[in-house]
C-alpha cells in the first residue's frame, strides 16, 4: 500500500502544483494589486486580516475539488477495472487515494499560505504574522470536516455528474432543512434578530471555513464553551449557531469518514457509470427538497404572502433533477407519487404551520 | 487451479450469471467463449476480484478471490479497454505495475522491439491495435501465475496474433494458467487446451477442445431422392439444403453416425473436418441465436 500512494503521490504533482498555484493567485493577487490603508490612514501599514476571506474561499473550493478529483476512479467503468484487480483490496485502495487527498489538500494549503505570508511581508510595513499563523491553524480541521464529507457524499454516486449533485444537494441538505424552519417562525413572528441568512450558513459543512474561526481563534485562543455563547443576545445567538453548526458537521465528517471506509467492501463495482441510486443521492435528496423547498417557498401561505410562481419554479426543478437521477422521462409510477406527495407535502406544512403551529401576528 | 461452483451474479434485476461451473488447471490455457452479453467479462471480471459474485464460489488455489490480496498478487487482469491516464507512456505504466508484480523488464523490452513500440510516447496517441500490443507487453512481463485477458486478440495484427500466442506458451511453459475470452475462436482453438461456452447465463458446455470437437461430426450427404431434416434417423444440430446437397451437423459418435447415413443409401458421403469456430456456431444456432 505503501508503494501505491507513493506510486499516487508522483501522479498527482501535477495538480498539486495546480491547487497549490490557484490558492497562491486567490491570495497572493489581490493582495499585491490593492494598497490598504491602515486605522489611522497610514499606507501598507499593519493590518491583522488582510483579504483573508479571499483566501478561506480558495480553501474551501480545494476541500471539494480535491475529493472529487482524487475519487474520480470510481466514476469510470475502465479505471475501475484497473484499481479493482491490484492487489491491493478495495478498500485499501479507497484509504490509499483518501489519504493523498488529505495530502494534496494540506500540502497545497500549507505551502499557499507561506507564499501568501511572504507576499504580505513584501508589501505590507508591518504585519503582525501570529494572526496569519492562527489562521492557518484554525482552519485545519474545518477542511478535514469539508473534504471527508464531500468525499462520503461523492462516492455514494456512480457518475461524475451525479456525484457533484450529491455533494451539493448532501452539503445543502441540512442548512435547507434550518433555513425551512427560520422561514416558516419568521412568516408570522418576525424574529427578533433576523438571522434566517445565519441559519442557512451556518450549518454548511463550510461553517467553520470562514473568518468566524479565525476570528475565534485570535479573540478566545480557544473555543469559548457553546453553553457560554447560547441564546443571551443576537450576536451571541449567531455564534452559537456557528458553534451549533460546527459541532453537528464535525460529528458527520467522522461518520462519513468511518462510513467511506467501511462500506467500501459492499460496494457494487457494476454500479459504476448506472443510475445512482444511493440513499444518499437523488433517491432521498429529491423527495426531501420537494417538501423543505415548498414549504419554504410557501412559508408565507398563511397571511397571503405566498409566492405561487415560485412554486411552480420549484417543482419544474424538481422535474429536471428526477430527469437527470432517472436519465429518461418515463420516472416510474411510483417515484412520481412519491414526488407528487412530497411536493403537495410541503404546501401542507406551510399552510399547518401557518394555521396550527405559529400565532399569526 | 481455479474453481468456480454454483457461481450467481446479477446486474440488477439482468440475471448474468447463473448457477455457472468450471475449473481451470495449472498451466492450462483456456478459453471462454459466448455470444455478446453471455457474460464472459463478467465471469473475467468476478474472477480477477473486480466484481463481488451474488452466490457460489470462485476459488484460486483454494482461496477466495473477492478482496484477497494475497490470491490477488498472483493474477493479472487485462480488459477489453485498458485504462490509461492522458500523459501516460509505456515506461511510466510499467513502473505502476512494477509495484505490484515481479515485472521482468527484459521480457518487456524484448515485446516493445518485436512490436516496435516506443516506451516513451504517450499512449494515447498509439492506434488501437499498438495499444493491444503495449498492454500484452505489459501483462506478459509481469509474469503472473494466472493471466485473465478480454478479447485478447481484438485489433492486433496476424505477425502481432503470432507473437502474442507465442508469449502465452512460453508462459504457459513457465506454469501460469491463462483464460482468454475472445469472439477469435481459430485463434483460441491453436493456443487453448480446454473452453467453457457461456449461454443463457450458464457454462452450456466446457471441456477439452479436443473432446469437444470429436463428439460433434460433420457431413455432406448427397441422395438420389429427396431427403428432409425428418427422414434422418439421428438428430441433427445443424441441417442445411442446397438442391440435393445436404449439410449436417450431428453430436455423437462419427462412425455409429456414418452408419446410420449408409443405411439411407447416399450417392455421396464426405465427413468434413470441424473446426472450434464450428462448434461455436452450431451450439449457439441451437438455441437459436441470430436465426
Amino acid at each position: 500500500m505503501k508503494k501505491y500512494i507513493v506510486h499516487l503521490l508522483r501522479k498527482n504533482l501535477v495538480p498539486l502544483a495546480v491547487f497549490t498555484l490557484f490558492c497562491i493567485v486567490v491570495f497572493a493577487v489581490p493582495v499585491l494589486a490593492t494598497n490598504y490603508y491602515d486605522w489611522n490612514g497610514h499606507w501598507n501599514n499593519y493590518l491583522p486580516s488582510m483579504h483573508i476571506g479571499t483566501y478561506i474561499a480558495a480553501l474551501g473550493a480545494l476541500c471539494v475539488i480535491i475529493p472529487i478529483w482524487i475519487f474520480s476512479y470510481k466514476m469510470n467503468r475502465r479505471s475501475i477495472d484497473l484499481h479493482y484487480s491490484l492487489p491491493l483490496s478495495h478498500t485499501k485502495v479507497l484509504v490509499a487515494h483518501f489519504l493523498v487527498g488529505l495530502i494534496l489538500l494540506y500540502s497545497a494549503y500549507t505551502i499557499s499560505c507561506f507564499v501568501g505570508f511572504l507576499v504580505l511581508i513584501l508589501k505590507v510595513r508591518r504585519l503582525h504574522l501570529v494572526y496569519y499563523f492562527y489562521m492557518y491553524l484554525s482552519l485545519i480541521l474545518p477542511a478535514f470536516i469539508v473534504y471527508s464529507t464531500t468525499a462520503f457524499l461523492f462516492t455514494r454516486a456512480n457518475t461524475m455528474r451525479d456525484g457533484i449533485f450529491t455533494v451539493i444537494g448532501g452539503h445543502l441538505l441540512l442548512p435547507m432543512v434550518m433555513y425551512t424552519v427560520a422561514a416558516l417562525f419568521s412568516a408570522y413572528e418576525p424574529y427578533p434578530y433576523e438571522v434566517t441568512g445565519s441559519w442557512f450558513f451556518a450549518f454548511t459543512p463550510f461553517v467553520r471555513i470562514s473568518r468566524r474561526t479565525y476570528v475565534d481563534a485570535i479573540e478566545t485562543g480557544v473555543l469559548v464553551p457553546w453553553a457560554e455563547y447560547y441564546g443571551s443576545s443576537a450576536s451571541e445567538l449567531k455564534n452559537a449557531l456557528f458553534l451549533t453548526g460546527g459541532l453537528i458537521w464535525a460529528a458527520l465528517s467522522v461518520a462519513a469518514t468511518v462510513g467511506l471506509i467501511f462500506t467500501e467492501k459492499y460496494s457494487r463495482a457494476e454500479n459504476c457509470g448506472q443510475v445512482s441510486s444511493s440513499i444518499f443521492s437523488y433517491k432521498l435528496q429529491l423527495p426531501v427538497y420537494s417538501v423543505l423547498l415548498m414549504a419554504a417557498a410557501l412559508s408565507g401561505i398563511s397571511s397571503g404572502e405566498a409566492d405561487a410562481i415560485l412554486a411552480v419554479l420549484i417543482a419544474f426543478v424538481i422535474f429536471l433533477l428526477s430527469l437527470l437521477y432517472k436519465r429518461t422521462i418515463k420516472f416510474g409510477w411510483k417515484y412520481a407519487v412519491v414526488i407528487a406527495a412530497c411536493l403537495i407535502g410541503g404546501i401542507l406544512v406551510a399552510v399547518i404551520a401557518g394555521e396550527y403551529l405559529i400565532s399569526p401576528v | 487451479m481455479i474453481e468456480v461452483t454454483g457461481l450467481y451474479k446479477s446486474y440488477g434485476k439482468n440475471v448474468v450469471l447463473q448457477d455457472a461451473a468450471l475449473q481451470v488447471g495449472d498451466g492450462d490455457i483456456f478459453g471462454l467463449v459466448g455470444i455478446n452479453g453471455a457474460g464472459k467479462s463478467t465471469l473475467l471480471r468476478l474472477l480477477s476480484g473486480v466484481l463481488r459474485r451474488d452466490a457460489g464460489s470462485i476459488l484460486i488455489d483454494g482461496e477466495e478471490v473477492y478482496e484477497n490480496e494475497r490470491v490477488k498478487r498472483k493474477l493479472f487482469f487485462l480488459p477489453d479497454d485498458p485504462y490509461y491516464t492522458v500523459n501516460l507512456t509505456g515506461r511510466q505504466q510499467a513502473a505502476f505495475y512494477k509495484n505490484f508484480y515481479d515485472f521482468d523488464d527484459e521480457i518487456f523490452k524484448g515485446y516493445l522491439e518485436k512490436f516496435s513500440l516506443s516506451a516513451e510516447k504517450p499512449i494515447r496517441n498509439f492506434s488501437k491495435g499498438m495499444k493491444r500490443q503495449l498492454f500484452i507487453s505489459l501483462a506478459l512481463a509481469c509474469r503472473p501465475a494466472y493471466l485473465f485477458l478480454d478479447e485478447a486478440f481484438d485489433g492486433l495484427d496476424p505477425l502481432a496474433r503470432l507473437e502474442f500466442k507465442r508469449g502465452l506458451i512460453e508462459l504457459q511453459e513457465k506454469g501460469t494458467s491463462v483464460v482468454i475470452a475472445s469472439h477469435s475462436l481459430r485463434e483460441l482453438e491453436d493456443i487453448c487446451d480446454s473452453f467453457a461456452l457461456l449461454d443463457g447465463h450458464k457454462v452450456k458446455s466446457y471441456g477439452k477442445i479436443e473432446g469437444e470437437l470429436a463428439r460433434l461430426s460433420k457431413f455432406q450427404l448427397i441422395f438420389e431422392r429427396d431427403v428432409e431434416r425428418e427422414d434422418l434417423p439421428f438428430e441433427c444440430l445443424h441441417f442445411e439444403k442446397t438442391g440435393r446437397v445436404i449439410r449436417v451437423v450431428v453430436r455423437g459418435d462419427a462412425e455409429e453416425v456414418r452408419s446410420e447415413i449408409d443405411a439411407l443409401g447416399p450417392l455421396v458421403v464426405d465427413e468434413i473436418p470441424m473446426d472450434f469456430e464450428d462448434v461455436f456456431l452450431y451450439e449457439v444456432e441451437e438455441r437459436g441465436y441470430l436465426k
